[in-house]
């Protein structure tokens, strides 16, 4: 089947091809993380700005 | 409106000609840069002849990108491109006639200069005709393509470079088509695919450009 | 006149408010048929799909690569309908769909060169090889830049919007074109190595993950797309009253 074990620092043999297949997988799952987690973040900054100035708002019209 | 097209199109070609540097530069610039290839890469005959193609179709998209950005640029700043814009004739007609200055004055001498480049670099004699020839068919696209770049980019300051990284993935196909042709005939073959090819993308760009061209200075200038 | 309850949906999708309370809607399923796709995928592809004959272990990077490559392309053909739309009938939702599309499909653009430049080495002993898919993803990846960069330099937003929309149709026109121009440059130019997917016919085993993964990306790209959407909107419009409304009353109906 081709299954090879977990890879062992001196022990069992390693594929050669394994750094490349991690590092091609990991490449994928880092870029995408990072795509999605731009919205997330900015996304707080936003909300907290728009609550902010929404409650300053509905404050100044209930003061005037 | 032809007497619009053809007196812009004597205005643009006159201001650039009383202007030596505006069509020198670019002429200086594309003859050094097909210098420093084999002072680059060694004098070695057959590796010139070999790259001879794809170098100086390089040099004249070099050059003929750098000369884009003050297509509409000076008109910008001094306002006349937004009265063209107010006029009632078609604004896509009126960016051909600049377009077409700025093939007179840019694409043509690249033309002229061709042979003098292709012995520079080796080139077999049978290949200069279709050098030439790719490049009559050439030019006028990478002027065509390259004023959307222009049209586009027209008052930003990130200016020429930005241009020329919009417009060379569009030019990509140009490039291909005449440095394979050129190589083609070069090698004993025919190159009537190639120039085919080329035309038919002339075409395109003709009919489409313009349009393309006028929508982007309408976006930029609002 | 006809209330055609398809255009009501796209008249309503129009309205900020709408289209922020339905894809917050959406996101979640999008997110659960993503991992839940992936997850399967992934183990299908990277444990129970057998070795390759010819290519070893490192045959396994296509689950992600081509993936990645079919979503760049298709992401950039959304990019352009989007904003043929916005330019055509000047509908803003269309212009930040677009905007908000061309970072995705630049990221996935860089994960088809990077993963493919990997599957190259173990492959065909090079980290690059000037092959048909991999030149024309540099390409596109061009395309993308050129994009990101006139959106970035101008600054008035809408004015932005319009002149990346005009800039992705020409792209997309152009498109073909320069594909078919890089087989062509490609086939002529046979160096030592071709194609990097393979001639052979691939195996219904390793099939079935890699169409998994390509579907698994799509929701992916629909649950990032909505939610930096909803960002975008909300940023544009902080002065509105209703982003105060959607905030303070988060899931009700607007």
């Amino acid at each position: 089947m081709g299954r090879q074990g977990p890879a062992k620092s001196g022990g069992a043999p390693m594929n050669p091809h394994l750094p490349f297949i991690i590092g091609a997988y990991s490449i994928f799952v880092v870029i995408l993380t990072y795509c999605a987690l731009v919205p997330v973040v900015r996304g707080r900054k936003i909300r907290d700005q728009v609550s902010r100035y929404h409650k300053n708002r509905s404050q100044h019209d209930t003061d005037t | 409106m032809n007497n619009t097209f053809i007196a812009l199109l004597r205005r643009d070609f006159l201001m650039v000609l009383r202007n030596k540097s505006e069509w020198l530069q670019p002429l200086f610039f594309l003859v050094v840069v097909v210098s420093l290839f084999p002072l680059g890469l060694g004098p070695g005959p057959t590796l010139l002849s070999r790259i001879a193609p794809g170098v100086v179709w390089i040099a004249a998209l070099l050059a003929s990108v750098l000369s884009l950005d003050h297509l509409f640029r000076s008109d910008y700043e001094d306002g006349s491109l937004e009265q063209l814009m107010l006029g009632n004739q078609s604004l896509s007609l009126l960016v051909l006639a600049k377009l077409l200055a700025h093939w007179l004055t840019t694409g043509l001498p690249i033309i002229a200069l061709s042979p003098l480049l292709a012995v520079w670099l080796n080139l077999p004699m049978e290949a200069f005709p279709t050098l030439v020839k790719s490049l009559v068919l050439g030019t006028p696209v990478l002027t065509l393509v390259g004023g959307i770049g222009a049209a586009l980019t027209v008052g930003l300051r990130g200016g020429g470079q930005l241009l020329a990284l919009l417009v060379f993935p569009l030019l990509v196909p140009v490039l291909i088509f005449a440095t394979m042709g050129v190589s083609a005939v070069a090698g004993g073959m025919e190159a009537t695919a190639q120039l085919g090819l080329m035309f038919a993308y002339l075409i395109m760009a003709l009919t489409l450009a313009p349009f393309a061209c006028a929508a982007a200075l309408r976006i930029s200038i609002s | 006149m006809k209330k055609n309850p398809i255009m009501l949906f796209i008249h309503k999708t129009g309205s900020p408010a709408y289209f922020y309370w339905l894809s917050g809607k959406f996101i979640p399923w999008l997110w659960a048929a993503f991992f839940v796709l992936a997850a399967w995928g992934l183990y299908q592809g990277l444990f129970v799909a057998p070795t390759d004959y010819l290519q070893g272990e490192s045959y396994r990077i296509i689950y992600i690569h081509v993936a990645s490559a079919w979503m760049s392309m298709m992401i950039y053909g959304i990019m352009a309908a989007m904003g043929f739309i916005a330019l055509v009938w000047h509908v803003r939702i269309s212009e930040i769909l677009m905007i908000c599309s061309a970072p995705i499909g630049a990221a996935f653009t860089v994960i088809a060169l990077a993963t493919g430049s990997l599957w190259g080495k173990p492959t065909w002993g090079t980290y690059w090889v000037w092959d048909a898919r991999l030149t024309s993803e540099l390409v596109l990846l061009f395309l993308y830049l050129g994009v990101l960069g006139l959106h970035a330099a101008i600054e008035e937003p809408r004015k932005a919007a319009r002149s990346v929309a005009l800039l992705a149709i020409v792209g997309i026109v152009n498109l073909p074109i320069i594909h078919y121009s890089v087989n062509w440059w490609n086939t002529l130019h046979q160096g030592s190595t071709v194609n990097l997917a393979g001639e052979s016919t691939i195996d219904i085993s390793m099939l079935v993950p890699m169409l998994v993964m390509a579907i698994a990306t799509k929701f992916f790209y629909g649950a990032v797309l909505l939610s930096r959407a909803r960002v975008l909107l909300l940023t544009q419009d902080i002065k509105k009253q209703w982003a105060g409304k959607a905030l303070q009353n988060p899931g009700v109906h607007p």
